[in-house]
């Protein structure tokens, strides 16, 4: 088994719990992302796993074996660094070969797994370069080879792609999609980018300050996030969110805020009486937003655009609803009328409920029966 | 201003403060290459008659000069193992981690050189007679390495500061210990650095001629040894000293000149 395992892990700088007691299962051959902005954990969390923290409280278990006292390089880990951290006197070949020589495999071994591991990468005709004479591409490539050429039983990397420009950032994506199907790899990385997380990970583990706030799969954290920040965090544009009470008019049942009401689905309504609450924040992504120029049957909720914006494929608009901005992607042929005048219709089925207090998404209720 | 002003302007600054350094270093060497007869003639000239080594020779062969000679290439490699072996930790130290009293430490070293030796003259002899170093090579090795390590610390620790820590960092999670990441990783890296302080100590403690005065009688270093004499020497016996003492650093600077352009960031090559 090349599983990992983060039981209860907890570090500190200082006054500050960088890593806040995180419970991980990461299962075997996974590719799971650490994704959080900034300063979240998410780095010293990966920092942990390859040993170059010492824990202040918990364990970690890889492959069912116990490393907390272990040193990084006793763990079976191979680990690709933000800055690369080539060594600058090393020729290509005698970096990826540097860990297989550490560990005093013989020379003709070592000319082998490099050149195996030099193929896989594209770097066969680079090996006697050094790195300061290689692109940023090459020299990620380079340390991407040093840390599978060891076979490690989990791969970890710490936002290995920030430091490329965007196109080299998206082919280099596909590769490291590619690389770790190939040699099936536990995989653990690190990002802040959404999108990088989005389209690698089987599954995400969503980081705030030093807490995991959601595990789920890619498409379950984009749809249904666990909390307010999840949801504006991920998206780009983020999801658009609003607060207000509950008010029954007529029979149905609205939620109400300062200058607009929007329809709730009594399924949804249901789910705030039980939750036995006040106020409620409901959230909603850009897509999910239908925009017309008139008022549509069953009413709609009139709104007012500040700025339209062509995004490629889809127009961004920006929108006035009372004191509140919201961003809204409608197709490039919608254009706002001159008097910026426009009606909204939320899609019910995607309108999510979070607890204006706690921030937390409310519950789902049990399927009657 | 013209770039072939500025050009012009920057060669011309360069040309003088070359000047400057050479022209003393070759004038002594000239007098030092000057036939002893030579001195005694009347014009005098500057570029010799013929070349002779006859006054070096007599210098080399005059009492005690061989002796002090050792004695101050043992003191100054041992001056320079020793600072290394103290001051290359303590720099690494001061870059690779915060502890408390970093900055104080940091100040303290400077602090160290701000008292003339002059003033600590009479109690350091004082001092090393009670500990019975007074009059040994130990004693003046201590001294320079006193001197020399403010320099050595703060340039290790310049120079590993250019090691980022990633890169032993990386080397440890491909299985070398903490140690071995050092060695086999940042010690490549930082040797030019190393040999500069190193070089730097050596010449310090081959020039140095005070500390070395007063804290030995017999067993005396090269500077020291000419000092004691130079005042009741001839003119030729004067300057081939002073040549004797200039070659050594030549020498060595010339040595290591390509370690010396690499630390301070200049190449001359490229």
């Amino acid at each position: 088994m090349r599983d990992v395992r983060l039981e209860g892990i907890v570090k500190q700088f200082g006054k500050v719990r960088a890593v806040d007691g995180i419970d991980l299962h990461i299962r075997e051959n996974e590719f799971l992302v650490f994704l959080g902005p900034s300063g979240c954990g998410k780095t010293t969390t990966l920092r942990c796993i390859a040993g170059l923290e010492t824990l202040d409280e918990g364990r970690i278990l890889i492959g069912g074996r116990d490393v907390t006292h272990l040193p990084p390089g006793k763990r079976g880990i191979g680990m690709v660094f933000q800055s690369y951290a080539l060594f600058p006197h090393m020729t290509v070949a005698a970096n990826i070969g540097f860990g297989l020589r550490v560990k005093g495999v013989d020379r003709t071994e070592i000319d082998r797994r490099v050149r195996r591991a030099a193929e896989l990468l594209q770097l066969g005709n680079l090996l006697d370069r050094y790195p300061s004479q290689l692109s940023g591409g090459q020299r990620q490539r380079v340390a991407v080879a040093r840390a599978v050429v060891v076979e490690p039983q989990v791969l970890l990397m710490d936002e290995p792609l920030s430091n490329l420009d965007a196109l080299l950032r998206l082919s280099m994506r596909a590769e490291i999609k590619r690389l770790q199907q190939e040699i099936q790899a536990t995989t653990v990385y690190v990002t802040h980018d959404q999108v990088e997380a989005l389209s690698l990970g089987d599954r995400i583990a969503v980081m705030s300050e030093g807490k995991i706030v959601q595990l789920d799969e890619p498409q379950e954290v984009y749809d249904n996030p666990a909390t307010v920040f999840v949801g504006a965090f991920i998206g780009n544009p983020p999801m658009n969110f609003l607060t207000g009470r509950v008010r029954q008019d007529a029979g149905r049942l609205f939620l109400e805020g300062e200058g607009y009401q929007v329809p709730l689905s009594p399924e949804a309504a249901a789910r705030i009486q039980a939750a036995r609450i006040d106020e409620v924040t409901i959230g909603i992504r850009p897509e999910n937003i239908a925009v017309s120029l008139t008022e549509p049957e069953g009413g709609g909720i009139a709104a007012s655009v500040i700025v339209s914006e062509l995004i490629g494929a889809q127009r961004m608009l920006t929108l006035a609803l009372g004191p509140h901005t919201l961003k809204v992607t409608t197709s490039t042929e919608f254009l706002p009328p001159p008097n910026g005048q426009v009606w909204l219709t939320f899609d019910p089925a995607k309108i999510r409920l979070f607890d204006a207090a706690t921030q937390a998404r409310l519950a789902q209720l049990p399927k009657a029966s | 201003m013209p770039l072939w002003l500025r050009r012009t302007a920057h060669y011309l600054l360069a040309t003088l403060l070359a000047l400057w350094t050479l022209i003393p270093i070759v004038l002594i060497g000239l007098a030092a290459l000057t036939p002893r007869s030579d001195f005694f003639t009347w014009p005098r000239t500057i570029i010799p008659s013929q070349f002779s080594l006859e006054s070096l020779r007599f210098f080399v062969n005059s009492f005690g000069v061989l002796r002090s000679t050792g004695n101050s290439l043992l003191v100054a490699l041992a001056t320079v193992v020793l600072s290394l072996l103290l001051g290359a930790p303590a720099g690494y130290a001061l870059t690779r981690f915060r502890f408390r009293g970093r900055e104080a430490f940091q100040t303290g070293i400077l602090i160290t050189r701000m008292f003339p030796t002059s003033i600590l003259a009479v109690p350091l002899a004082v001092t090393f007679i009670r500990w019975r170093l007074y009059d040994t090579l130990l004693g003046v090795t201590l001294m320079h390495v006193t001197l020399a390590l403010p320099f050595v610390v703060m340039i290790t620790a310049g120079v590993f500061t250019r090691v980022p820590k990633d890169l032993e960092e990386a080397a440890q999670t491909l299985g070398c210990s903490r140690f071995g990441a050092f060695f086999r990783v940042s010690l490549p890296l930082i040797l030019p650095g190393l040999a500069a302080s190193g070089i730097l100590t050596f010449v310090m403690s081959w020039n140095e001629v005070f500390a070395a005065t007063i804290l030995t009688v017999n067993n005396r270093t090269l500077p020291a040894q000419i000092m004691g004499t130079l005042g009741a020497s001839p003119l030729y016996f004067k300057f081939a000293g002073g040549f004797f003492m200039i070659l050594p650093a030549i020498l060595f600077i010339v040595a290591i000149r390509r370690y010396l352009i690499n630390l301070w960031g200049v190449s001359i090559n490229k």
